[in-house]
């Protein structure tokens, strides 16, 4: 026993539909979207119309979070051991553009703060040691790849305590901030050629500058501090001279390190011989605009701060209005238009088939745009514009398929009792009418989406700030060349609705009219 | 022929009228005073009377209409109100960049179209003729402004291989012509497909292949010799559409085209420039259309006496 007839027109044409899988699940997609539509600003995680910074404090999030970071400050020593921040000699931070991000000290390690976005590096400094780090902030300025700094130094020897009048060469090794190392002197010699400028004269207090007056350019610059002791030269070959303490440092750029030697008998205290960071990359985000997609924001923010994601499910509803409203009114003037002609026929036929024939040699989008520029921009407007280009589809095929209802035995039955026309055209003519009305509304609906948006990109659609999917597009473009999921999420909504509305009306005309196909 | 031509003309004649009576209209129909726009809203009475007697706004409509028709006959569309510069002038500076641009997209789109389509068909159902079918429905669901602003992120900022916009070289014209050719060759592939596979089913197309040509053979000079007519002349229809994708693309783009030139004018209510274009637009497009037709009849005798 089955609870309906498996061979009534409207099984038929289920069982047909769900055997295409592709127009399925198209449908479903267009459920979901219809219902991002009417749920939109309850689903919506932001407020679509304001910057998203403004509203982080209700719901507990700390800008500076993001916008900052603490780094912790270690010293090594000779001995191996380290040194925590509190004991440290004078820590002095410097940024190579504060404009970017700036650095300071705090009482338990140092602080970046994210100015603008960029790349920048930094120091901090310690008595003789001096350790590097990279900082990204990432925003509206697109970043290209950087080779990644020298962050710390370490330098090698064969033996620490060592006999005066010994003389070797000096090894150097260079933590880089992407934790990959160069292994040689000759290895951090070419980077530091090929990457670092040279160091800025340091106005020195007298301590130590006869060794190190001519500086070589770029590269690794050695240095005794302790001359009584030990001399080096620019290769890095060291030389003792004495009894006592030998201090040699390297420096490349802004990044120092020392090594200690005990010559002949002398008693030396372990000393600081390089700084380490907690981290030596760090990226951070300018949070006051054109945040990158992440997991506070999907979809990243525009121009204004504003938070994507919350926009496009906002503009779900204008755009779906446009295409729904404007099709509406479309088809049902023209399916009006279409059963008169082809049912009267004569002058009034052909009046109607002109004005259609003329129409349709415009393309839609133009005769959108001339409407508009009659009407003036604005949503409404653009809703009759996309409609008034619809109108003349649905006349033709609604005329097409009532001239060859017209010619069925029922019609000519009912006409011959004496039935009403308006009664023969709605109750026989307008029921055969509506398969092919279908296909041509879902189809039309992705058409009218598409010049819908095409217009607000156009900047016709009155209102730039609205969250509609054409104008975030129009507001994002100028800055395209950098900012790229700006234009690339509303767009992205755009291909989906009007594809899967495109399918499903595939689906549905195979299912309905086979031979409606192509 | 000639004479099926000649009344083609002629019927083109009234559709034309309608058409410049609405361009005429359009200035007195539209909201806001062309006075006020011309010459600022700050004017005061006098002035304004004067300078609307000297417009000529004070005429009876139907002596307004006959002027607007004479000077246009003569070729001069008006002064814009915005830039005060000769409408003709600015239109023939702009028309060769909108023409360039149309004529490269099209280019692109028969060949990309042409090539897609004809692998589509004789490889039918195959993954190549799948992937082609799924490509062109999705080409067709793509906005032309997003795929602008899609492969200048790719072309122009990732790979720096083309300027993101502007104008003046070849160079500056891939990416805007690509973009607007890409939708026309999605329908394009559809058509040469479909096309393609009503003449492979032909009977001479079978008697070729039962006196043993080889399939090369068959389908260059018997099949596609046949089939590419209606995508020919079908094309020619798609122009038309290609320079309505160019008032979108242009603005991408910012190439100083006809397109970018009608939205500037409406978003700045420049009313006789807009006048002009629409006028210019529907003219071309019943050219277009009605070359379309004539190429039909010439193809098709049948439809001459119709």
């Amino acid at each position: 026993m089955t609870l309906y007839n498996a061979q009534a027109p409207f099984w038929l044409f289920m069982r047909k539909f769900l055997r295409q899988r592709f127009a399925v699940s198209a449908f479903f997609v267009l459920l979901l979207i219809m219902g991002v539509g009417i749920f939109g600003p309850w689903i919506a995680p932001y407020d679509p119309h304001r910057p998203v910074t403004a509203q982080y404090a209700d719901r507990g999030i700390d800008v500076s979070q993001l916008t900052r970071q603490n780094l912790a400050v270690e010293g090594v020593l000779s001995d191996g051991n380290r040194l925590a921040q509190a004991d440290l000699p004078q820590i002095n931070v410097s940024s190579d553009n504060r404009r970017i991000a700036n650095i300071r000290r705090t009482r338990t390690g140092v602080n970046v703060i994210a100015q603008s976005a960029g790349h920048t590096r930094a120091h901090v400094e310690s008595g003789d040691v001096a350790s590097g780090l990279d900082i990204r902030v990432v925003g509206e300025v697109l970043l290209g790849d950087v080779e990644p700094g020298i962050a710390q130094l370490r330098i090698l020897a064969p033996d620490t305590s060592v006999e005066p009048g010994a003389e070797f060469q000096l090894d150097l090794q260079a933590l880089r901030t992407n934790e990959t190392e160069l292994e040689d002197l000759a290895a951090v010699q070419a980077f530091a050629e090929e990457h670092v400028s040279p160091p800025e004269p340091t106005s020195s207090s007298g301590f130590q500058t006869s060794a190190t007056a001519e500086e070589p350019e770029g590269g690794v610059i050695w240095r005794s501090l302790n001359e009584d002791v030990a001399e080096v030269s620019d290769e890095g070959v060291v030389r003792f001279l004495a009894d006592g303490e030998g201090l040699i440092q390297a420096q490349v750029g802004g990044v120092k390190a020392l090594i200690q030697f005990q010559v002949g008998d002398a008693a030396v205290e372990p000393r600081l011989v390089s700084l380490s960071l907690s981290d030596r990359e760090i990226e951070l985000t300018d949070a006051y605009k054109h945040q990158r997609p992440s997991e506070r924001h999907w979809f990243g923010t525009d121009h204004q701060n504003r938070d994507i994601l919350s926009r496009v499910i906002h503009g779900t509803r204008d755009t779906l209005m446009i295409g729904f409203v404007s099709v509406a009114i479309g088809t049902v003037v023209g399916t009006f238009l279409g059963l008169l002609a082809g049912y009267y026929g004569g002058r009034l036929d052909s009046a109607i088939t002109r004005m259609t024939d003329i129409l349709l040699a415009f393309p839609g989008i133009l005769l959108a745009i001339a409407v508009i520029a009659f009407l003036g921009a604005g949503l409404i407007n653009i809703i009759l514009a996309v409609a008034v280009f619809t109108v003349p589809v649905f006349v033709r095929i609604v005329r097409a398929s009532t001239l060859s209802l017209k010619e069925m035995t029922y019609v000519e039955a009912a006409r011959s009792i004496g039935v009403r026309d308006a009664v023969i055209i709605s109750r026989h003519i307008f029921p055969g009418t509506l398969s092919v009305i279908m296909v041509y509304l879902t189809m039309r609906i992705g058409v009218a989406i598409l010049i819908g948006a095409a217009l607000s990109f156009l900047g016709l659609g009155g209102d730039i700030t609205a969250p509609e999917w054409g104008s975030m597009l129009s507001a994002a473009k100028d800055n395209s060349s950098t900012v790229f999921h700006a234009t690339f999420f509303p767009g992205l909504a755009i291909v989906i609705t009007v594809l899967s509305f495109n399918i499903f009306g595939d689906g549905l005309r195979d299912a309905l009219d086979p031979k409606l196909k192509e | 022929m000639f004479s099926y031509i000649l009344r083609r003309i002629v019927g083109m004649v009234p559709i034309l009228l309608v058409i410049t009576v609405i361009a005429f209209l359009f200035v007195h129909l539209t909201p806001g005073d062309p006075i006020r726009i011309m010459y600022g809203a700050e004017i005061d009475q006098e002035t304004y009377q004067q300078m609307r007697a000297r417009e000529g706004f004070d005429d009876p409509m139907v002596v307004q209409y006959g002027r607007y028709m004479m000077n246009m006959l003569q070729g001069d569309f008006g002064i814009s109100y915005r830039t005060r510069s000769n409408v003709s002038d600015e239109i023939i500076r702009r028309f060769g960049y909108t023409f360039v641009l149309t004529v490269l997209s099209m280019i692109w789109a028969l060949v990309i179209g042409i090539t897609v389509g004809i692998i589509s068909a004789t490889r039918r159902n195959s993954w190549m003729d799948r992937t082609g079918m799924v490509t062109t429905i999705t080409a067709l669901s793509i906005p032309e402004f997003w795929f602008g602003l899609m492969i200048m992120q790719i072309f122009a900022v990732q790979l720096g291989w083309f300027p993101t916009s502007g104008s003046g070289t070849w160079i500056h014209l891939m990416l805007p012509s690509l973009t607007l050719g890409f939708g026309v060759a999605a329908t394009i592939v559809r058509f040469t497909r479909s096309s393609m596979l009503e003449v492979l089913r032909e009977d001479y197309v079978r008697t070729a292949r039962a006196k043993g040509q080889s399939e090369r053979v068959v389908v260059w000079s018997h099949v596609l010799r046949n089939a590419l007519i209606p995508v020919v002349t079908m094309s020619g229809l798609q122009f038309g559409f290609l320079i309505g994708g160019a008032v979108v693309v242009e603005q991408v783009f910012a190439w100083p085209g006809l397109g970018s030139y009608l939205i500037d004018s409406i978003l700045n209510r420049d009313y006789p420039v807009i006048q002009a274009l629409i006028l210019l637009f529907s003219f071309q497009f019943l050219v277009i259309n009605l070359l379309v037709d004539i190429s039909y009849a010439w193809l098709n005798p049948q439809i001459r006496y119709h």
